[in-house]
């Protein structure tokens, strides 16, 4: 098993690489003149010397190569540069805003576990029935509104008729709630149709139909079918658990957290370029880390995929 | 009862007292799809007494298989059988889930035809065999994994083949620990489904020998589903030959093979004997 992360990590070398390139792409390709920009967020007003002056400071006179080798080579230090607002390290906006963001996504990532295996188990064992159509039903509702929506109707409800909850900021425990359950919505709803139509698929094999042949109990032949079908759904919950984090940033606007997703979109009416160039290769870096993580999971549990099987 | 010398028209069956007194009989078993109202078995009878082996013979779809399925009461969702499949005079089809729970692994059980998927890939063929028999002798998981241990080596498979996940074994492996799972469970009636089925000589033959280990030795019922009929005239004691869902001829092995009476079963007797012919020509010749 080491062998094949380590061959796996080296196989990302290019892939990590390509996304750090278009993430410096970004202010490259940006219409704006990021000196001109730098100056005008800090309201000053660029004159000609004046965004000479920045562009040689930020080292935009430097041919476009030399720029992004530096860049990348600081990168590599834990340097994204410094941004154009507040003039603090990127990395330590960032360092600063992470928390929250990864204990938004951790919170949500048990609600949909939590929340979503059972609901496929109940789908799975009254298919067909009153309770499948209903927690069908539910779970449509839930994939087709919009977090923004949810986030709203969440307040409205919990926090403003019901005034059980804080409507939004980081202050204790029950603050991640409302958040939380907003930002897994969308994911639950996938993940409980995905495990429940894997479910279905997976009763139908032989070693389903060879177990009930052999008098095994419906619990034991449910459990083999509950391994089986969360194996074949772990590549999905690998893209879902970076997705939670890229899409916190509706849910941090709307309830007010102090997490990346919103220092990111401040960034972007700020124009802040060596922020949105950091939270992009990160971002790209949490899709491809997760990657390889599940990969490694999936081979530890599935004997065929690795050589991590447990009986040996 | 029905008596393989007296059966010869589909769906009717004199009844007669075997001189062994039948395991398992069915009466006018029929499939049929639960919308349509299709027949894709039509009224089946049979009997298989302990110690004895019944052959099911067939081309592809002639309906063995859900045949099969339906006297274990196994069938699709979307299919339904009626008629009557007495398990010692109890009625499978009319039983509830678990009452035909109770009879599955120690009265009855299944080697199916996909050796390759009918065992739970994430798990080692110890641990599965192992906890069928936590599961259906109520052992302690020492003397299940023991019993795992004299089973493989009763089918003549190495104690490391516990060990293996089935990815790791050959088809011919896995119907032998089918098998060993049978014996191990001491099923009374054991559904083999064209249990030979892709495998090649050696392993065939390995698989047939643990089959009549299970029936000389344990003195358990086999049903032998095949369209192998050199399989068949191997194993069998009476044979049953099935053309489109329905029964054509039912008799005693010898008779049904040495003189068969249908159409349909002379057409299979010389089709094997044909393939035979051409299979020891090329022996001889090289190929040539």
């Amino acid at each position: 098993m080491p062998g094949l992360v380590l061959r796996r990590l080296l196989a990302l070398i290019p892939l990590l690489l390509a996304i750090s390139f278009l993430a410096f792409c970004l202010a490259a390709a940006s219409p704006s003149d990021p000196a001109e920009v730098a100056l005008r967020v800090n309201d000053i007003t660029p004159t000609p010397e004046l965004i000479e002056e920045t562009r040689h400071e930020l080292g935009l006179d430097k041919p476009f190569w030399e720029r992004y080798c530096v860049w990348l080579f600081r990168a590599l230090q834990g340097d994204l540069g410094t941004s154009f607002v507040t003039h603090r390290p990127v990395t330590d906006e960032m360092l600063r805003a992470l928390p929250p963001t990864l204990a938004l996504a951790g919170f949500a990532t048990l609600i949909v576990l939590g929340l979503g295996i059972p609901c496929a188990i109940l789908c799975f064992a009254s298919a067909g029935r009153p309770l499948d159509i209903v927690l069908r039903g539910l779970i449509f509702l839930g994939s087709a509104t919009p977090s923004f929506w949810a986030g709203l109707l969440f307040i409205w409800l919990f926090a403003v008729h019901l005034n059980l909850l804080p409507t939004g900021g980081l202050s204790g425990g029950t603050s991640f709630i409302l958040p939380a359950l907003t930002l897994a919505l969308p994911s639950l709803a996938t993940y409980t149709r995905l495990l429940r139509a894997s479910m279905l698929a997976t009763a139908q094999q032989d070693f389903v139909l060879y177990a009930k042949a052999q008098g095994r109990s419906r619990l034991a032949i449910l459990g083999q079918i509950v391994r089986n079908s969360l194996q074949s759904t772990l590549a999905t919950l690998g893209m879902t658990i970076p997705k939670l984090l890229a899409g916190a940033f509706v849910v941090e606007c709307v309830f007010a957290w102090p997490g990346l997703g919103r220092l990111c979109v401040t960034a972007i009416f700020n124009r802040d370029l060596p922020v949105i160039q950091a939270y992009v290769l990160f971002m790209g870096l949490c899709f491809v880390l997760f990657n390889l993580f599940m990969e490694v999971v999936a081979g530890l549990v599935d004997p065929r995929i690795g050589k991590g099987g447990r009986a040996r | 009862m029905i008596t393989p010398e007296t059966s010869h028209a589909p769906g009717g069956h004199e009844e007669r007292a075997l001189p062994g007194s039948p395991l398992l009989v069915a009466r006018q078993v029929s499939v049929r799809v639960k919308d349509s109202g299709r027949v894709l078995v039509d009224r089946v009878s049979l009997a298989v007494a302990a110690g004895s082996c019944l052959g099911i013979v067939g081309e592809s779809g002639s309906g063995k298989t859900l045949l099969c399925r339906a006297l274990l009461a196994l069938l699709p969702r979307g299919l339904a059988a009626s008629g009557q499949v007495l398990f010692e005079g109890q009625d499978v089809l009319a039983m509830t889930d678990r009452e035909r729970r109770s009879l599955r692994g120690r009265d009855t059980s299944l080697v199916t035809q996909q050796a390759m998927t009918a065992f739970d890939p994430l798990l080692t063929l110890g641990t599965q065999m192992a906890a069928f028999f936590c599961d259906r002798l109520g052992l302690g998981k020492r003397a299940a994994h023991d019993l795992v241990r004299t089973v493989l080596e009763r089918v003549n498979l190495p104690p490391r083949v516990a060990q293996c996940y089935p990815h790791e074994l050959s088809g011919g492996m896995l119907q032998r620990c089918m098998t060993a799972t049978s014996l191990g469970l001491g099923s009374r009636l054991v559904v083999a489904d064209e249990p030979t089925t892709a495998l090649d000589a050696k392993s065939r033959r390995d698989v047939l020998l643990a089959l009549k280990g299970l029936v000389t030795e344990q003195g358990t019922a086999l049903i032998l589903v095949s369209h192998d009929l050199g399989a068949v005239q191997t194993m069998a004691d009476t044979i049953l030959v099935l053309q489109g869902g329905r029964c054509v001829e039912y008799g005693c092995a010898r008779t049904v093979l040495n003189a068969p009476r249908h159409e349909y079963t002379r057409y299979l007797v010389r089709t094997r004997k044909a393939l035979s012919a051409r299979f020891a020509r090329f022996a001889r010749h090289g190929g040539e």
